[in-house]
């Protein structure tokens, strides 16, 4: 068994001293691995990644992490990033990573994600060259899915993302805006490989449980979702009869 | 200004302001021309501010910040996600 703790956007600001220390403390008795969903700073400045790396410093299990919309606002998500791997956190941005428990592996792979749409309702690469661009982030990402779900093969994995697979997770946002919070362009690759768990953020107003189509869950970490500060996740296997 | 763009800009002058900064927050204008603010924040500081930065609305729009606190409850059990296998 692998205890994953897993919290989406923090959204942590350059006032937040101090913020987070109490409950991530307790962490390194509740987990083995700490997983965080992107939106982990709030207008993307490098200062505010300072802050947060402060805040996580008190961790001694692994932090593997993805960049959300807000990490890239400003621009320096490149600067977030190294402030982030600077203090130890593995971020994540079309690659894997594997984490070692007791003699059982996860492996993560971690994107940002991004839009598109879902379903029948998902938009498609035609007319303006500025729709195909909207796009290709999202194929780009759904492609290193692919590569990192074939690539990997430890006991467990789990996909990492900011932006939603699944529509299920993000209802309670207005249907409007769903095109522009993730995407069913990105579970494909997860029910073409399989997967034991995908983790997102981003929705604030979604819905915590979902599954994909192919029925892999989706959990919205997102902190505002769940009310708490992080969600706990047990990983385990369970041997079935096998039916002749 | 029709009441639809109205909404639109508060919304936007809600998420860019460097105080507030936040999506989260749903603005209605019924037809007597308040602006009623609901949702929730992070920071009392945050909720204050909503109100400095409406304040900067025509003159005559009355504004009702009815947002609230986010609550934090404690993590919580784990849930197990079991995975399946053949012997």
């Amino acid at each position: 068994m692998i205890r994953l703790a897993a919290a989406g956007d923090l959204h942590c600001r350059v006032d937040a001293v101090g913020l987070f220390h109490p409950w991530l403390a307790r962490l390194n008795t509740e987990a083995d691995l700490f997983l965080l969903a992107g939106d982990l700073t709030h207008w993307g400045e490098i200062s505010e990644a300072e802050v947060l790396a402060q805040e996580l410093a008190v961790l001694r299990i692994p932090v593997v992490a993805v960049l959300g919309n807000h990490d890239h606002h400003n621009a320096h998500q490149d600067r977030v990033r190294q402030v982030l791997e600077d203090a130890g956190v593995v971020v994540l941005e079309g690659e894997t990573t594997v984490v070692e428990v007791d003699g059982e592996s996860v492996g993560i792979v971690g994107a940002k994600g991004f839009g598109g749409g879902f379903g029948a309702n998902c938009l498609s690469p035609f007319g303006e060259t500025e729709i195909k661009q909207f796009l290709q982030p999202t194929y780009t990402c759904a492609a290193a899915i692919d590569r990192g779900l074939q690539e990997l093969s430890t006991d467990y994995k789990v996909v990492l993302l900011h932006y939603a697979p699944a529509m299920e997770t993000i209802k309670g946002e207005p249907v409007s805006i769903y095109p522009f919070l993730g995407s069913s362009l990105l579970a494909e690759p997860i029910d073409a490989n399989g997967a034991d768990l995908v983790l997102h953020g981003h929705a604030h107003r979604g819905t915590e449980r979902g599954v994909t189509a192919g029925g892999i869950p989706v959990r919205n970490v997102a902190v505002p979702v769940l009310h708490k500060p992080y969600a706990l996740y047990e990983l385990q296997k369970a041997v079935v009869a096998a039916h002749i | 200004m029709h009441r639809v763009y109205l909404i639109t800009h508060i919304k936007q002058m809600l998420m860019t302001d460097p105080r507030v900064g936040t999506s989260d927050l749903e603005v209605n204008v019924p037809e007597d021309g308040r602006v009623v603010v609901t949702g929730e924040v992070s920071t009392e500081a945050q909720r204050g501010a909503i109100n400095e930065v409406l304040a900067n609305l025509p003159q005559g729009v009355h504004v009702l910040n009815r947002t609230h606190l986010r609550t934090m409850g404690p993590p919580g059990r784990a849930e197990a996600i079991v995975t399946e296998e053949l012997p």
